[in-house]
This record gives structure tokens, sequence and C-alpha cells, in this order.
């Protein structure tokens, strides 16, 4: 393979050409391509990671364009899918790099295949339910993964190696569904862009240093605020008790974590994203793969667009739904979730 | 005996005068517990995810010595 375009990272002591090497041999998973994701995915596919595989459920809007770089006002425009928008810019940046976008919810019935094959698992996720999903498949699979979290002016990041650092469980304990209802949100304190930066970059350095074995890991639970400018280096503990560390993986077994009483249920149908202005409706059973084709052809007249195989676009007035074959619908312009249901239920389930 | 507390995040709204990370002194009865510290705060536990004394991560039910400092972290979601 060609390095020429490394030259400047391969110059950096202790990288080399050994470094970008390892690197081009890599598959990491990022999870989640919103502002943080998008920006770990930009520092490694311009780094060279061999393979990047991008998982994210929603689509781009204009709110997310003051800090989810890789996304412009075309990708919302045309309402793309984060993970695909995401992949065309980054294709266009870097062909060396397999880019793999995966337009999905990320849950216990998919982790493990989506996990499977990454050397290295990145954080970019907006909740906590997800996290604790990583965290069990992570340690069940051998995966180093690193967390990163912002919210308005601060930030949090810390590196999990099975068997040296103690896990997210560790130091979180268990997931606290009551806490998760009420915690603060980018939709109710912000996110200052500049956070994201900092704390991405943390993350995607790390993996970095992971996949090439530069310099030494971060060993500590930072958290940073830019408001004042204060870093807390704080260590990280494994827990003798903690059931994960063990080998339990609660949040991968039926009725735990994203599907336990977090008010975010796996089988309850409405679920209201964060970013304001989208219900999104999950069918209580899979329907198995919806043909967007044919029901395209049984909904002629409100049919924007089929952009196949990926998505279903109906307008309904000043809403317009999005549907994807799992048969998970966006509805766009309404946070009013029985409408969104109504609708659901007449398009797709009739 | 005087120790000292440090608000990060969202939990600095309960004290807005103070800066980020500013350590505020407070006097309190010797064999004080972090949970007894929590309430005399008027803190909302369940927005409290990490407790640090003196740079070590601790359960609710140690007791604090003089001089310790404690630092009160809410969990950081967004992304």
């Amino acid at each position: 393979m060609d390095f020429e375009r490394y030259q400047r990272q391969m110059l950096v002591k202790d990288f080399g050409r050994a470094g970008q090497e390892k690197l081009a041999a890599s598959t990491a998973l990022v999870i989640g391509c919103g502002a943080v994701g998008s920006t770990i995915a930009n520092l490694l596919v311009r780094a060279g990671v061999g393979r990047v595989r991008l998982v994210d459920r929603d689509l781009v809007e204009l709110s997310n364009l003051p800090r989810q770089i890789l996304f412009d006002e075309e990708d919302v425009r045309e309402r793309r899918p984060k993970a695909i928008a995401a992949a065309r810019h980054l294709r266009r940046i870097n062909s060396d790099v397999q880019v793999e976008p995966v337009v999905a919810n990320v849950r216990r019935n998919n982790i493990l295949s989506l996990m499977g094959d990454a050397d290295v698992v990145l954080d970019g996720t907006d909740n906590f339910p997800t996290r604790y999903l990583i965290n069990d498949a992570a340690l069940k699979l051998g995966k180093p993964w690193i967390y990163s979290g912002v919210l308005a002016t601060y930030g949090m990041t810390a590196t999990f190696v099975l068997g040296e650092t103690g896990c997210l469980r560790c130091l979180f304990g268990p997931l606290d569904p009551e806490a998760e209802v009420n915690a603060p949100t980018c939709a109710t304190v912000g996110v200052f862009g500049p956070v994201v930066g900092v704390v991405a970059s943390l993350a995607a350095g790390e993996a970095l240093k992971l996949l090439t074995g530069l310099g030494k890991r971060n060993d500590h639970l930072l958290h940073i605020d830019l408001r004042d400018l204060t870093v807390e280096k704080l260590p990280l503990v494994a827990n003798p008790t903690c059931p994960a560390c063990h080998g339990q993986y609660d949040y991968l077994q039926p009725g735990r974590g994203y599907d336990a009483d977090d008010g975010m249920e796996e089988d309850e149908p409405v679920d209201i994203l964060c970013g304001g202005g989208t219900v999104q409706i999950k069918p209580m059973a899979s329907p198995g793969e919806i043909d967007l084709v044919q029901l395209s052809a049984e909904m002629s007249g409100v049919v924007l667009e089929v952009v196949r195989p990926e998505l279903l676009r109906v307008r309904m007035g000043d809403m317009e739904m999005t549907l994807f074959p799992d048969g998970r619908a966006l509805f766009h312009g309404t946070e009013d979730a029985a409408l969104a249901r109504r609708w659901y239920r007449r398009l797709v389930q009739q | 005996m005087k120790v000292y507390v440090k608000l990060f995040a969202t939990l600095r709204d309960y004290f807005p005068e103070l800066a980020i990370g500013e350590k505020q002194p407070l006097e309190l009865p010797t064999g004080t517990t972090i949970a007894f510290l929590v309430q005399r705060l008027q803190l909302p536990r369940d927005e409290i995810k990490l407790i640090y004394v003196n740079g070590r991560l601790r359960p609710d039910e140690t007791v604090l010595q003089p001089g310790d400092e404690i630092g009160l972290f809410p969990p950081v979601g967004g992304g």
C-alpha cells in the first residue's frame, strides 16, 4: 500500500511505518455517529485505520451542523441517515479505508456481530443504556472500548481494557433507570461545540494508541470542563464484586438495559428521540425485512422517494415519515407520539 | 472539622456562586459520612454518579476525615 499521505504521521516518534501498517490492518467500530462519533470517525479514517464501521440510527438534522463535523446542509435537505452521510464524506477523504455504514439501533440482538471483528470499540452514543450494552459485549468478546460523553461545556472519557482497568459498571454501578429518565441531555442543557472536539479527539487518540502500541494508555477517568477550563484525572478502579467483570452480562440478557424498565423498552413501540421535533416508532415485534419498494407501490401518491434499499420517505402534510426495512420509522415535524403511532398503524401495519 | 467540596458539571447549578472545581470549605461534625454531607448540601443523590475523596472513588457510608477533599460528579451522557 502507498503510505505517502501518512508521511507526517509516520514521522511521529515511535509511530513510524510499523504503526501505519498496524492501523491499516485494524478494524474500529464507532457506535453512534453524532457529534462525538463523527469527530472520532473523521480522525480514524484520516489516520488510515483499515476498516471503520459506523453505526447510527438517526438522520442528519439542521441542529446537528454546529458540531457534527462530517455533515453539511445537503445532508440535511436530503435527510440522509447519519451513518450513510458520514460514509459518503469519509470515502472522499480517504478511499484507502473501508468505511462500513450501518443504519440501525444497537441492541443486544446485533451488538455481538457488529463488534465481532473489531480491534477497538468507540462510544459515540448519547445514552447510558447503550453504553452498558457496549460494556457487556466488549467484556464478553475481550475488546478494549473507549467511553466518551459530552454535555454543555464538559465531557468525560475513559479507556476500558479487559482485565486491566475495571469496566464502566465498576465505575458507575448498575444502570439506574430512574436517574436515566431525569438525566440532562443535549436537548436540555445543550452542547458547546469545542468540548466535543476535545473529548472525541482524546478518545480517537486512545484508539490509535491502542492499535499501534504508541505511548501509555489513559488509565484514568478524565473530566474536562471548558467553562473555567478544569481537568480532573480520576483513578479507575476495578470493583471486585462487579458482575460484568465476572462474566455475568446482565445487559445482554432480555429484560435489562434498553428493554428494561427504563422508559425506553425494546417492546415499547414509541420512543421520542433526543433532538426535538422527531418521534421514533419501533414495531412491537420485528416484522422481518420490509420490502420498501413494494410498500411504496401500495402507497402511491404519498411516497416522496425510495432510497433503496435503505429507506422510504412519505409526506403527510407538515410531517414526514422515514421508514427503514426493519420496520423502524422516524416522524419528523412532530412530537405528538399518538399522532405518529396512528399514521404508523395506517401506513405500515395495515 | 473542616472538609472541602468540589462540584462538577450540572451539580454546580446548586451553588452557582462557585467556579467549577472551586473548593468550598465546609464545617462538619466529626464522624460525618458522605451521605450526610450530600444531605447537608441538599444535593439530589440521584444526580450524583461518582464521589471521589482525595482522588479515590468512595461509597456513601465513608466517614470523612478533617481536610478531606470531596469531588462530586454527575454522569455525562451526551454524545
